[in-house]
């Protein structure tokens, strides 16, 4: 689609108006308004419709004949303009995330749907499981056996039962659960995402199903074969950690050893309620606080992920063909943190519960953001 | 030059029956594999075209004794055509003789490549931004009629429709070939909108044009790099959500800092910026051997330093002049809007070739 170009001292105008809500970046604000603007004429074109439904918010009348037929391409861009100028407003008085009002924020190779109130994928969170999926696929890789003939392969489908099997707790829109998925060697692993809100649930699978569409007919599979199931799961339930078990993706009902994770991954809500107050808008009015707020200075998940990680955690770490996982290096406990002032108590939950090797990542800012563990 | 040609053609045979042998291709490597493969394409058009001279040597020796038969000499007519004839075959192989040297000339392996087109205002304040627009456009659209494919990777504007700076990964069939005299500085005069006396300004711009290396000709080590982010205050992690993706890679080394802000992705944005470095230290390595060999050549059109003066576009007069070939084009609309770029592409390839030419000729002498 060709998209008009704005006229220069509309855009300039416009930007003017982005700059507050972009750190006082006026480059930085001529991107979203690049993206705002795309992204308006791309729901302009869509359908007859939805131009209609546009143009109403616009003129604010009824029914108006001439937009009941495909609109003209004049038409169009008056459409994507009063769209555009909507965005804004959003943007500047409601202050909503520029992902919420564009519906999607890359993360990886992956296009994943954002709605509120579900948390928006952060850079951060991108980095640290770019890093960790590039650590597991030299491992996975490497340790793969193919019992029927000598040589390490790729290709073979690994049984259920002796796949490498990730649950990731607080799942939130599944990011995390879809990207390891799509990153990791084919046939290797099963993902289980599971997350407290029903909302968050539903976007993750509409995740899973948008980017397996999205990709499909491509040349590497997205999702690479490796299943990805997410479930609604009270972490603090009385049945958790049963339930979690059963939901295993390497269980086989007559393989009691099969059953379990090799690996347990988790971005669960750090922030300390006292500083809630001092969030941005776009975090405080958008997001669910749910995702966001931790009692106990924000540490209160993670004694109790730490504790489960350790009673579903498959202990044989090898099996006797398919995917072996048996270097010492290789983590099985990794928790996003909210920086540098958590590291210390983390540490010592995770310690408490039986991990032994420690690990913390730090960002691309040089900000600790992950406690690595494992036993 | 005969002796020359005919040692080539028994390279060329060699060549070919190595690579028809099972035998001798499985000792390759595939790298050798590789570059015996460009050899052979290499010497087979040059033999093509030899072979094409002497056959049609051939033909002009039978026709010049056709000429000479008593039995011609009776009918006029046949006379008549057969000089004909003769005149056309002998120009047929001065042609064919020219483009015979042309094969031979020393190829540039990067000719065939990709590449980067850097466009950065320069002096003349807004002036110089929308010429840098104007510019950009030239090449856009040149890169159209090219059927070339034509990658925006990153574009500051700057105030009403002109632009700080632009970089764009263009991509087909000898890009870097056609291309790399635009790099320099290109001047513009004319009368700004702005300008209420009515005085012609002179802003400039400038270009820079790299070829695109493989990741194989380029590697760059991690431990060589500083990737920096956006940096929002506080902790980041949850509390911030950045919609800023902004890159930039610092290489230790050379000093050579990239900075990309336009994807939404912070993956699109590292590679974009990885993309550009490596071109970057591509160029600045065949500046480097480009250097070395100076001393003991002359002087080349396409060897110029990145701030020489290259061509001017004068509105007023609708003229634009390369500075290099001294030559001027009095339609400077059509240049601009790309069709007529093609007529300075040209001429600046043939000039190349006339000072290879020499420079060949001094070796041989």
């Amino acid at each position: 689609m060709i998209q008009p170009r704005l006229a220069s001292h509309l855009r300039q105008r416009l930007t003017q108006l982005l700059v507050p809500v972009c750190n006082d970046s006026e480059s930085h604000a001529a991107q979203e308004l690049k993206w705002l603007w795309k992204h308006a004429n791309e729901e302009a074109s869509k359908s007859k419709t939805k131009a209609m439904s546009t143009k109403r918010v616009k003129d604010g009348d009824n029914d108006n004949p001439s937009t009941l037929c495909k609109p003209s391409k004049s038409q169009r861009s008056d459409v994507a303009l009063a769209l555009l100028e909507d965005y804004i407003q959003q943007r500047v008085l409601h202050r909503k995330p520029l992902q919420y009002i564009l519906g999607t924020q890359p993360f990886l190779n992956l296009e994943i749907l954002t709605r509120p109130p579900t948390l928006i994928p952060r850079w951060e969170t991108e980095e640290w499981t770019q890093y960790l999926a590039s650590r597991l696929s030299s491992s996975l890789l490497l340790l793969r056996h193919d019992p029927g003939t000598t040589s390490t392969t790729t290709t073979t489908k690994v049984n259920k039962g002796d796949r490498y099997s990730i649950a990731d707790l607080c799942t939130g829109s599944g990011c995390i659960a879809l990207g390891l998925a799509s990153m990791l060697p084919p046939n290797s692993t099963g993902v289980l995402g599971v997350d407290l809100d029903k909302r968050a649930v539903q976007l993750a699978r509409d995740n899973l199903d948008f980017n397996r569409n999205l990709l499909d007919g491509q040349e590497d599979q997205p999702l690479q074969s490796n299943t990805v199931r997410f479930e609604q799961l009270d972490l603090f339930s009385e049945s958790a950690k049963e339930t979690l078990m059963h939901w295993s993706p390497s269980r086989v009902p007559s393989d009691p050893h099969s059953q379990g994770y090799n690996l347990i991954v988790s971005n669960p809500p750090y922030i300390d309620p006292e500083e809630l107050a001092t969030l941005e808008p776009e975090v405080r009015q958008w997001e669910d606080p749910k995702a966001l707020i931790a009692d106990d200075r924000g540490l209160a998940f993670y004694p109790h992920i730490a504790k489960m990680a350790a009673s579903v955690l498959k202990t044989g770490r090898t099996r006797p063909n398919g995917v072996v996982v048996d270097q010492t290096d290789v983590p099985e406990l990794v928790l996003e943190i909210g920086g540098d002032h958590q590291v210390e108590d983390v540490s010592r939950y995770v310690r408490e519960a039986g991990f032994a090797r420690i690990e913390v990542w730090r960002d691309l800012a040089v900000r600790a953001r992950c406690i690595i563990a494992s036993r | 030059m005969q002796a020359k040609l005919e040692g080539m053609k028994n390279v060329q045979e060699k060549l070919l029956a190595d690579l028809n042998d099972p035998a001798s291709t499985e000792a390759m490597t595939a790298k050798q594999f590789g570059e015996t493969t460009k050899q052979l394409h290499d010497l087979t058009v040059i033999r093509d075209k030899y072979d094409e001279v002497v056959t049609k040597l051939q033909d002009l020796q039978s026709l010049e004794q056709l000429l000479t038969d008593p039995a011609t000499a009776q009918d006029e007519d046949l006379v008549e055509m057969t000089k004909e004839e003769i005149r056309e075959t002998r120009q047929t192989v001065v042609d064919l003789e020219k483009e015979l040297l042309i094969t031979l000339l020393p190829k540039d392996s990067a000719d065939e490549a990709n590449a980067l087109l850097e466009i950065r205002a320069g002096t003349g304040g807004d002036e110089a931004g929308l010429f840098a627009a104007d510019i950009l456009r030239m090449y856009e659209r040149f890169a159209e009629t090219q059927g070339w494919r034509w990658e925006m990777i990153s574009c500051t504007h700057d105030g009403l429709g002109a632009i700080k700076d632009a970089t764009v990964s263009i991509s087909g069939s000898n890009v870097f070939g056609q291309l790399k005299f635009e790099s320099g500085v290109h001047r513009v005069q004319r009368v700004p909108a702005t300008e209420t006396q009515g005085r012609i300004h002179t802003s400039t711009i400038t270009v820079a044009i790299m070829p695109q290396p493989t990741e194989v000709q380029v590697q760059i080590q991690d431990a060589d790099v500083r990737v920096d982010v956006f940096r929002a205050s506080g902790s980041g992690g949850q509390k911030v959500n950045t919609t800023d993706s902004a890159i930039r890679l610092t290489h230790l080394p050379t000093g050579i800092v990239v900075a990309i802000q336009d994807e939404r992705s912070n993956q699109k944005n590292r590679a974009k910026a990885f993309t550009i470095l490596r071109a970057k230290l591509f160029d600045l390595e065949r500046e480097r051997l480009a250097n070395e060999r100076r001393d003991s050549r002359r002087k080349q059109v396409g060897s110029g330093s990145r701030s020489e003066k290259i061509r001017t576009y004068n509105f007023p007069q609708n003229r634009v002049t390369d500075h290099r070939i001294n030559k001027t084009l009095h339609e400077l609309e059509g240049v601009l809007n790309g069709e007529s770029l093609l007529e300075f592409v040209q001429a600046l390839r043939v000039e190349e070739q006339a000072e290879l030419l020499m420079a060949m000729n001094e070796e041989e002498v």
